[in-house]
């Protein structure tokens, strides 16, 4: 029986083609925006974390300056490198140091490079637009933009608070992974490349740094290596610093992004209920255009719950069909979004919007519901008109 | 002595409309006995309609007893009414009620799917309805595409897929031409002859005259003497 009536209401919803598709286009929008701002922001969130996790992988350590961006702090890095557990130090030291260079002089970051530094800017796949990489004392590589501000090249000599320096690389211009790199505070196109020495050596007196990323031995025990670090650090005399993980900053990230998707989602989701109230609307006209329908249905002996599943039916499958091209459409608007994204903002398509199982199933179980739920008192006063008054009806 | 079909006594039927009360039946009593075809006439207003939907189980008296086939009506849940309906009682209105997006056929399969009847015996019960009524070859059409005559008796085959113990027929000929009206006329007395009883309010008095048995009303009683 449930399925003769489950016929009859498909039958129903086809024969009034315009005034279903009318009401699936409400709840097909609001599916499309769920979808499409879900799968974006999934994509978004893999894509950032994969880059970090690219960089610096779950045992990196990032000691900051206490009080935000701009302070400094002491640290002995030599000391941390002995640690067990502990892979690589690297001290990030950036000073403004005069420059004098064939077609322009002015104040310029200077970095400080170490080896550590190379491995850390070869993950994030920073080459070489001309020259090579820093080798001797009194080199220097310089960044995409500086190079061009300056006027130098590979075999240029440019002055560095009045010492001469040979200019032997330039960077390749990047867009989308100086924010990492901006994070541990290194400028990658406007800055300066000279070996930590040099660095030292123009800039005499405590080694204060801005940042200090720590990568530990993979394996390693990372509470024990940080309360190791922490005390080294401490002892060495290092004040003013906090310690993050990476781990912790992914989380961080994570958070604040789903914070954001669901946010977002939930207002999406507001267009999804006024797609729901389109079905309410209809099913009530249904309901006062078929009354005679439904007095003759009990007439001949229908009950109240047989009216009742066959509305039900109705408004629930303009639901499913919504949803279902609403599943479509989001993904459609998703992969467009980032596309267009990916070239207003210049990302170069970094990231793909995800498509889970779940998130489908979780559309076309959504919008079946909102669709039955929308009809449900619709259905209700269909089924409890009396008969006698229903057949009387004009 | 043989129980009647349907039995009532002193049944009252009241409106309320508004901040009036409009008594549409007042304390009628009736006898309709199996294979027994009545005729119930009045003006408009007299409540035969209504009278005709208290008996066909289409509504509850306000007072008195209504007995079918034994059963005290008052005591009956909505459910089990529409089950009585659903099973022994076949509906012919003026204006055909059949629903306008299915064939003939399938209106004439529609009450069996609430009697829980499987498709294909419901199919065959159609057919040899149509069959019976001369419109097998018309089984596909949608009534739109059916005169008013052959509606007509789309409907009447649909009351009879149930195989009803009684049809009521609400000026069945309303809408219909003479020649019509008097086949389906032919067709209820046929019915009646068979062992059906058959209940039909008309104003019409051609019609009535198909009923051995005329009754009359007027404001909501039975004149007697009929």
């Amino acid at each position: 029986m449930i399925r003769d009536l489950l016929l009859l209401a498909v039958g129903n919803v086809f024969r009034r083609r315009l005034r279903s598709w009318l009401t699936v286009i409400g709840i097909l929008i609001g599916t499309a925006a769920v979808v499409a701002l879900i799968s974006v922001g999934q994509g978004l969130e893999q894509s950032v974390i994969a880059q970090v996790r690219r960089v610096a992988g779950y045992n990196t350590l990032l000691i900051s300056p206490r009080g935000g961006l701009g302070g400094r702090f002491q640290a002995d890095a030599e000391e941390v490198r002995k640690l067990p557990g502990v892979m690589e130090v690297m001290p990030v030291r950036t000073e403004m140091a005069f420059v004098d260079g064939p077609a322009r002089r002015g104040i310029m970051p200077l970095v400080g490079y170490t080896a550590a530094m190379e491995t850390f800017l070869a993950d994030l796949d920073i080459g070489h637009v001309a020259g090579r990489g820093l080798q001797a004392r009194a080199e220097a590589v310089l960044g995409n933009r500086t190079a061009r501000a300056v006027g130098a090249e590979p075999g240029t000599t440019v002055m560095i608070e009045d010492k001469a320096f040979e200019v032997v690389g330039v960077l390749a211009p990047t867009e989308g992974h100086t924010g990492l790199a901006g994070m541990a505070g290194i400028p990658i196109t406007d800055g300066i490349f000279v070996l930590y020495e040099d660095l030292r050596e123009l800039f005499p007196g405590p080694n204060l740094v801005q940042y200090v990323m720590i990568r530990l031995v993979p394996g390693a025990d990372v509470v024990m290596v940080r309360e190791d670090v922490r005390r080294t650090l401490v002892e060495s005399g290092t004040t003013g610093a906090q310690m993050t993980s990476f781990a912790d900053i992914t989380e961080g990230i994570s958070s604040i992004l789903a914070g954001v998707q669901a946010f977002l989602a939930g207002i999406a989701g507001i267009s999804l209920l006024v797609g729901g109230v389109g079905v309410m609307n209809t099913m009530y006209t249904a309901v006062l255009e078929r009354t005679r329908e439904v007095g003759l249905a009990k007439a001949v002996g229908a009950k109240r719950r047989h009216i009742l599943w066959i509305f039900l039916f109705e408004s629930g499958l303009m639901g499913v069909v919504g949803g279902a091209l609403g599943l479509l459409a989001g993904f459609g608007l998703a992969w467009g979004a980032v596309r267009v994204a990916g070239r207003a903002f210049d990302f170069e398509g970094v990231f793909a919007p995800v498509f889970s199982v779940e998130l489908a199933l979780g559309a076309l179980l959504f919008s079946f519901l909102v669709g039955a739920a929308s009809g449900v008192l619709p259905a209700m006063r269909a089924s409890r008109l009396p008969p006698a008054d229903a057949l009387r009806h004009e | 002595m043989k129980e009647a079909l349907v039995s009532l006594r002193g049944v009252s039927k009241t409106y309320r409309l508004g901040e009036i009360d409009v008594p549409a039946v007042r304390g009628v009593s009736l006898d309709i006995w199996r294979g027994e075809f009545v005729a119930l006439m009045g003006p408009s207003g007299s409540g035969k309609t209504t009278l005709l939907h208290l008996v066909g189980l289409l509504d509850r008296p306000s007072s008195g007893q209504l007995v079918w086939n034994g059963r005290e009506v008052a005591a009956l849940s909505e459910g089990r009414l529409a089950e009585l309906r659903g099973r022994h009682i076949g509906f012919v209105f003026q204006t055909f009620n059949l629903l306008p997006g299915l064939s003939a056929r399938d209106n004439v399969e529609f009450p069996l799917i609430f009697q829980g009847m499987p498709a294909r015996r419901r199919r065959k019960r159609a057919e040899e309805m149509l069959e019976r009524l001369g419109l097998a070859d018309r089984a596909s059409h949608r009534p739109g595409q059916l005169s008013g005559g052959q509606q007509q008796r789309v409907a009447l085959a649909r009351a009879l897929a149930v195989e009803p113990q009684m049809i009521l027929a609400d000026e069945p000929t309303g809408n219909l031409d003479s020649q019509s009206g008097q086949e389906v006329m032919g067709m209820l007395h046929m019915l009646a002859s068979e062992g059906r009883s058959v209940l039909l309010v008309t104003h019409d008095p051609e019609a009535a005259e198909y009923a051995p048995q005329v009754l009359r009303m007027r404001d909501g009683t039975l004149e007697h003497g009929a």
